[in-house]
């Protein structure tokens, strides 16, 4: 499913975010590195995002495919994937505290969905290779 | 009109009643220097922080919302007038059992090293100004787990002592990966 479906048009000076459940978890990447959205792995690199963030493992409903260095790879996700605007007062960095012990460094920040945390990763340091800061 | 009596022998007048105040008041010296100390407990155990790096005290009814991958000490994120701040738990740093279950203190937001985050203690006991003349040096005794983060002792009353922590070095191991 072209994930450009589910779009609407962002807000001026607001972040497009496609976000997502990584096991029992809320997180989100900027939608402008999500390139499509599958029901299947079709890339030969795919990894799970609970598997990835938090050596979890979690079924995924859906695989987002990403690029890196590499070419294309798919993280799998599970629903409900939605797509919204988050203003840039509503996404805050990671405290540094939580960033010096964060579990992987593609996590960056938080913010909220309706009073659930929602973490916010850097599809730049996203990778299936990735290692812990 | 017959005139007053004269004060028996051992009273005061009025006038020195209040000359004797007076010398009461000056005893006692204000310009002593004193630390406003905030004093709480974690694991039963008594502690304290300055009050110029508490910045708030948080009620226990403020949501903490948990982060995953962290480690145990780590509770989460506090989500305080739109900005998120960290909260942490002091126990394994300061060599003390966490807690079992859920035990809902109060936080308080402390402000060290340029990093601020929240700290869960148990108790609030007290903020108050203390001499620092009263604050001793912490003794060779201290455990070696302590004895890093600690910057004096106050002894309370007999036999009950707080140990004044220094927030700057426990943020610091906190961020090495201690804790």
């Amino acid at each position: 499913m072209p994930l450009e479906l589910l779009s609407n048009s962002a807000p001026q000076g607001a972040v497009p975010m496609v976000l997502f459940s990584a096991g029992a978890f809320r997180a989100a990447l900027e939608a402008r590195h999500v390139m499509s959205m599958s029901d299947q792995p079709r890339a030969s690199r795919y990894i799970e995002a609970a598997a990835l963030l938090f050596q979890h493992t979690a079924p995924a409903t859906h695989w987002l495919t990403l690029n890196d260095t590499e070419g294309s790879w798919q993280l799998g996700v599970s629903h409900p994937v939605t797509l919204h605007s988050f203003a840039a007062s509503e996404l805050h960095p990671l405290p540094p505290l939580l960033k010096a012990r964060r579990p992987h460094a593609a996590l960056c920040g938080a913010t909220f969905e309706q009073q659930t945390l929602v973490l916010l990763l850097d599809a730049h340091l996203l990778t299936p290779q990735a290692t812990n800061s | 009109m017959t005139p007053p009596p004269a004060n028996e022998p051992g009273s005061l007048t009025l006038e020195q009643a209040l000359a004797e105040h007076d010398e009461n008041v000056s005893i006692v010296d204000v310009e002593e220097p004193s630390q406003q100390l905030v004093l709480f407990r974690v694991a039963g155990q008594r502690f304290a922080l300055p009050g110029g790096v508490v910045k708030e005290i948080i009620s226990h009814d403020q949501p903490v919302y948990f982060v995953p991958g962290l480690p145990t000490t780590t509770e989460g994120v506090l989500h305080l007038r739109g900005h998120i701040e960290s909260v942490i738990q002091l126990n394994v740093l300061l060599g003390l059992p966490l807690p079992s279950g859920t035990q809902p203190g109060m936080i308080l937001l402390v402000s060290a090293a340029g990093i601020c985050s929240g700290v869960r203690i148990e108790q609030l006991d007290d903020v108050c100004d203390v001499p620092t003349s009263l604050l001793q040096p912490p003794p060779d005794t201290l455990s070696s787990a302590l004895r890093p983060y600690v910057s004096a002792l106050w002894q309370l009353d007999e036999g009950v002592t707080a140990v004044l922590l220094d927030a700057e070095t426990l943020f610091k191991a906190y961020q090495d990966g201690l804790g």
